[in-house]
């Protein structure tokens, strides 16, 4: 995986709970311990804007597909949907018992899905003014550690060791026992296959739909952190934190140890991030984030 | 006498109201409070705001401007120089002010205060220097009486109080003087009799003139007149009467010379009783003077003669000299210091001590509240004791036992985490079922324990109680009623018996009542130890696990169950909701989503006698034009083939049409398993029928019941889970068993295909079937529902103009034919409608099936619950189908 360092932002807001770039990657959110969350332009170092409103750590967040929203989610058990240029939030929703861990939007940005240590996915109307939510998954044993959304299929991981495929439209719950617990759970570019970091220091491709392991790969110590994995844009590389400092990449076929991008020694890199066109990545350790990627976006961005 | 001198009579005071008009009818409230409003002499408003009770000195109140007190300009010239002005307070002050009422009236009236030193001077205050300092405090005290100036006046002329006013008189004028005012002072009642008014005293006079002729240089002061003093008469005496008046001694002025009261002693008040109080009696003499005073004085109020009073005093006094001479002993009598008195009052130096009172013989000295009767524990023992229930009485090891924990040991050594795991379950392996066994009806509690004992108040009845509980628990409860005393009525022993059954009822272990809501824990609590390890919780059970362990994940490790996303998620996610279970929920939750179609065609459909025939006809009508058409047509070629056929399908259809209205999911019941298991047998032998005329079984029809489905059917739900139980069952699938269960449950289609069904190329579709039957999405399409709400919501855009096909049929014996074949087998199809009653039993014999060996009747019954158990089933079909579909592709 042939990318370097581009940026270092040093956010400044506590330790970075996690990264995300936005729809089109051209900016990125970070989430504060410090109760903010962050929007930043990593190409060029530019904190863009401070969204302030949460009343603990700020733990994912998410952007809309026309980049007007947020949705973020944190210890104080709320899901707030941010307007990015004003800066306010735009609505509360309160409904989980515990941390909510992990959000998303959907595609089109209409419902906004989070998970949280009370073992519940909940589905939020973004459209409406609604403060319930539309449907409580309840189905997970233990706290909800990622949600993916595709167009019609809502993946969860959970520490209960098994990763559920909601699907929308023939209403089928798959559930697939991984043996460990998931830290994250993330469909490849063809959504195809499903990328598990597993709580036993591996990840896993596990097939989408027969729910067979196509590999594995491991090697990098992830201890009782929550580090992320990923897949990268081309479906080539296998990503994940460690806590060594290192971004390990795997070879995705091979399942080799491509490359390991080094972060900042020592310091667990919790959260990765994937870019969704290009072959960059923004990775957070400590309360820096990083910009890996290749030379040319700088100048083109 | 005229009204005038009336009038002239009367002295006017105030001022009159306004008369009264006849016509004019007093308004009939009067003006609240509220409404009121202070005026003042020229009809100002003056108090405002604060509920009209403050006073603003604003605009048109006491200041005269709107901009209230305007400062007056200094102004000053070399011509006029300014003067140098004083207020006073009068220029603050309105013109009411100053008015009689106002606050600083300026009218002529007396003065009180012209001090006698007549100086306007303040008093110079020369306080003392003397021991007590300050403004002497006898000054404010004792206040000299304040003359009038007049008095003062008449003073300084020569006069002393007591004497009349006037210049002075001689002795004889002061006579007459005298007598006028007796005269004037007698009190005459009733007319005045002549000539008594005239001088009288002249002769008199006369007399006495010459004897004191010396004396007329003398002069004498005139009398002084009694003022006229008008004395209310505030009681119901008669006039002059005084009635007795008890009031205390020093109260009034002490008359010296009116007859003396009497003094009486009363609540240790002195008080003294003026009047009269005693009239004369009728057997009197003596009623010349009735209105005469009695002196109160010399009555008695005592039995003991005055001299005995006396007596009796002159002994005390006597006694009471002797004890203070013997008090006094080392004084003599009288040698007291000068200016000191004998203090005359003992002094009362021994308190009086009373014996204490004789108690009555049955006196406790606790105080015991007075039982009700009804109060059953009228012991005076602790109650709520009693009716805890014991439970104050029990020891952790007791309430152990009651609650199926294990006993606490005696001290062992901290058992190791293992052993302390496995410890417990044998415990509660033991425990749970002598529960559960007993769970089944009354569960006492524990025979011999006597930790429960609801009636322990009275031993008896808990011996009843107990030997209740043994009789229930061999199910003799009838021999309650020979333990119980003879002694209790029916009526008690009835009320004893539900007691009983109640108390054992609710004073079984807790384990009995609860024992299923608690799960108990599967590690031992360690409180003492935070630190201690523990164990991490195992997700899935064992044989996933395994597979895990042994990377084997795929079928081992995959879980499929359904899900049902709520509308309005699949509504936010932009896909159709799926059909599901909680299906039949959604519609009970909203039983009717019309849409304005609904009605347009209702009105069409009125003309029609029958609405779920002519549904059906449509139907057919539109599949004949569609794959099912061909599906047809290969039936038709096929149809001479065999008799049997025909004979097979004819009953199920005629089911369809006697039993339409299969729609209520309460009907469902389990019967219906009776024709799902038939179906198959029909289609089996359908197909095998058609492989045998065709020689090849289409791969394409696979996917084609979908399709129909998706758009004939009210519930593809139903039609899936037949033609997946035709999967099932049968080694092939034939197109025409689709076709057939399809109609089946055609009636329940209510509506015709509409909207974008309507004009709906079904050829051109079937055509693509195939491909789509290979893609993915295949479920997906399945799950395209045909009910008549959901195609409405997924719909987009203008809905094309539906055009339903012309309908005639006036009666639905000729639909049924129809229906199921294409116009040229109609005539057959009638001819053997007809024949439906007796083929049915021919059916029957024919069917290999055992389970077809059912009556038509049967079937009929099992028509209406048909849905229930094929959504049951689905789940189960769809990995059978997928394995059906891959095998029909091997084939082809």
């Amino acid at each position: 995986m042939d990318i370097e360092l581009l940026k270092t932002l040093d956010c400044n807001q506590g330790a970075v709970r996690s990264v995300r770039f936005n729809v089109d990657g051209a900016y990125c959110l970070t989430c504060g311990s410090d109760k903010k969350l962050k929007l930043w332009n990593p190409y060029r170092n530019l904190l863009l804007k401070t969204y302030a409103g949460h009343g603990n750590e700020v733990l994912d967040a998410c952007g809309s597909c026309d980049s007007s929203q947020i949705v973020s989610c944190g210890a104080d058990k709320t899901v707030i949907i941010w307007d990015v240029s004003t800066g306010a939030p735009l609505r509360r929703l309160r409904g989980h018992a515990s941390n909510v861990t992990c959000v998303r939007f959907n595609e089109e940005s209409s419902v906004a899905i989070s998970g949280s240590h009370d073992n519940c996915v909940m589905c939020w109307d973004v459209r409406s003014r609604k403060n319930e939510p539309m449907q409580v998954l309840k189905e997970a044993k233990d706290s909800i550690s990622s949600i993916q959304i595709t167009n019609h299929t809502i993946l969860t991981g959970s520490v209960d060791c098994r990763i559920r495929q909601y699907d929308l439209r023939t209403g089928d719950l798959v559930s697939d026992f991984v043996g460990e617990p998931v830290l994250s759970a993330s469909f490849t570019g063809d959504g195809q296959c499903i990328v598990v970091g597993c709580g036993d220091e591996c990840v896993r491709l596990f097939d989408k739909d027969s729910g067979e392991m196509l590999g594995e790969y491991s090697g990098h110590r992830t201890g009782d952190f929550r580090v992320e994995s990923a897949v990268d844009n081309t479906d080539a590389f296998i990503l994940s934190g460690a806590v060594d400092g290192n971004i390990w990449c795997w070879d995705m076929v091979k399942g080799e140890v491509a490359s390991k991008l080094q972060h900042s020694p020592g310091v667990v890199v919790n959260s990765i991030h994937p870019h969704p066109s290009k072959s960059a990545l923004v990775s957070a350790a400590g309360q820096n984030v990083k910009l890996w990627g290749k030379p040319e976006y700088l100048d083109s961005d | 006498m005229s009204d005038a001198s009336d009038d002239e009579d009367f002295a006017f005071y105030g001022t009159p109201l306004d008369p009264i008009e006849e016509d004019a009818i007093p308004s009939k409230k009067p003006t609240p409070i509220e409404d009121q409003v202070v005026k003042d002499k020229y009809g100002r408003r003056r108090f405002h705001g604060a509920f009209t009770g403050g006073f603003s000195a604003g605009y048109c109140n006491s200041v005269g401007s709107e901009e209230g007190w305007t400062p007056s300009s200094f102004k000053s010239s070399r011509a006029e120089k300014a003067s140098q002005q004083f207020q006073k307070p009068e220029d603050f002050m309105d013109e009411e002010d100053q008015g009689e009422f106002g606050i600083a009236p300026k009218v002529l009236r007396a003065t009180s205060d012209y001090n006698q030193s007549s100086s306007r001077k303040r008093a110079h205050s020369n306080y003392s220097t003397g021991p007590i300092p300050g403004q002497p405090v006898l000054r404010d005290i004792l206040l000299p009486v304040k003359d009038t100036v007049g008095v003062r006046l008449l003073r300084n002329m020569g006069w002393r109080p007591g004497q009349g006013v006037g210049p002075r008189l001689n002795r004889r004028q002061k006579k007459i003087q005298q007598k006028e005012i007796k005269q004037a002072s007698k009190k005459v009642y009733g007319c005045q009799l002549p000539g008594s008014s005239t001088h009288s005293g002249g002769s008199g006079g006369d007399s006495s003139d010459e004897s004191d002729s010396e004396m007329q240089s003398m002069t004498f002061a005139p009398d002084d007149y009694d003022a006229f003093v008008v004395k209310i008469k505030d009681d119901v005496f008669g006039i002059g009467y005084q009635g007795l008046d008890k009031r205390p001694v020093l109260s009034g002025h002490v008359q010296l010379f009116e007859p003396s009261f009497l003094g009486m002693q009363e609540k240790k008040k002195k008080v003294a009783i003026w009047g009269q109080a005693f009239g004369v009696g009728a057997l009197e003499e003596d009623d010349a003077d009735i209105y005469a005073r009695d002196d109160m004085a010399q009555y008695d109020f005592a039995l003991d003669t005055s001299s005995e009073i006396a007596q009796r005093k002159k002994d005390a006094r006597a006694t009471e000299h002797q004890k203070r001479l013997a008090l006094g002993a080392p004084r003599l009598a009288g040698a007291h210091i000068e200016g000191f008195v004998l203090g005359k009052k003992q002094p009362s130096s021994q308190r009086k001590f009373f014996r204490p009172p004789d108690l009555p013989p049955g006196f406790k000295a606790v105080h015991e509240t007075k039982q009700s009767r009804w109060d059953v524990n009228s012991k005076g023992e602790n109650v709520a004791k009693k009716q805890g229930l014991g439970r104050h009485d029990l020891d952790s090891r007791v309430r152990a036992s009651i609650l199926d924990e294990p006993l606490p040991k005696p001290p062992v050594p901290p058992p190791t985490p293992s052993s302390v795991s496995t410890a417990p379950s044998p415990v509660r392996q033991v425990a749970f079922p002598s529960f559960s066994a007993a769970s089944a009806d009354i569960l006492p509690l524990a025979v011999g324990g006597s930790t429960f004992q609801p009636f322990a108040s009275q031993p008896d009845k808990q011996a009843r109680y107990e030997k209740f509980l043994e009789f229930s628990r061999s199910a003799q409860k009838d021999l309650l009623s020979s333990i119980q005393p003879p002694s209790m009525t029916e009526w008690d022993k009835d009320h004893e018996r539900s007691e009983f059954e109640q108390a054992a009822r609710l004073y079984k272990p807790l384990s009995g009542i609860m024992g299923d809501r608690f799960v108990s824990a599967t590690q031992p609590d360690d409180s003492l130890n935070p630190l201690a390890s523990v164990e991490k919780m195992k997700h899935g059970n064992e044989e996933m696990r395994n597979a895990a362990k042994m990377k084997l994940f795929g079928k081992l490790t995959r879980i499929k169950s359904c899900w049902q996303p709520c509308a309005l998620l699949c509504k936010r996610f932009n896909v159709p909701q799926p059909t599901g279970i909680p299906d039949v929920l959604e519609s009970n939750k909203r039983p009717t989503n019309y849409s304005v179609f609904d009605f347009l065609e209702a009105s069409s459909h009125n003309t029609i006698s029958a609405p779920p025939e002519h549904v059906i006809q449509e139907k057919i009508q539109a599949s004949n034009s569609s794959t099912e058409g061909e599906i047809k047509e290969k039936i038709q070629a096929s149809n001479s083939a065999t008799e049997l056929r025909t004979k097979e399908i004819t009953p199920v259809r005629v089911e369809v049409i006697q039993d339409p209205p299969a729609q209520f999911p309460g009907e469902k019941q389990v019967t219906e398993g009776t024709i799902v298991k038939k179906l198959p047998s029909i289609s089996d032998t359908l197909a095998r029928l058609l492989a045998d005329e065709t020689g090849q079984i289409q791969p394409e029809p696979e996917e084609k019941p979908d399709l129909f489905k998706a758009i004939f059917l009210s519930s593809s739900e139903d039609s899936a889970s037949d033609s997946e139980d035709e999967n099932s069952t049968s080694k092939v699938e034939g197109a025409t068993g689709k076709v057939v269960t399809e109609e089946m449950i055609a009636p329940r289609n209510l509506s015709p295909p509409r909207g974008i069904f309507a004009n709906l190329d079904l050829d051109a579709l079937n055509t693509r079937s195939v491909k789509k039957s290979e893609s993915p999405k295949g479920k997906g399409e399945d799950s395209h529902k045909n009910e008549d709400q959901q195609d409405e919501e997924l719909l987009y855009g203008p809905r094309l103009p539906s055009a339903p096909p012309k309908l005639n049929i006036p009666s639905s014996s000729n639909i049924v034919p129809q229906q199921n074949e294409n116009a040229s087998a109609s005539a057959v199809w009638v001819e053997r409608t007809v024949k439906i009653e007796k083929a049915s039993g021919h059916y029957t014999s024919d069917s290999d099936d055992s389970s077809a060996s059912s009556s038509t009747e049967k079937r009929k019954s099992s028509k209406k619950k048909k849905h229930k158990k094929e959504k049951k089933i689905k789940k189960e079909k769809k990995h059978k189908k997928h394995k059906s579909k891959s095998k029909h592709k091997k084939k082809s």
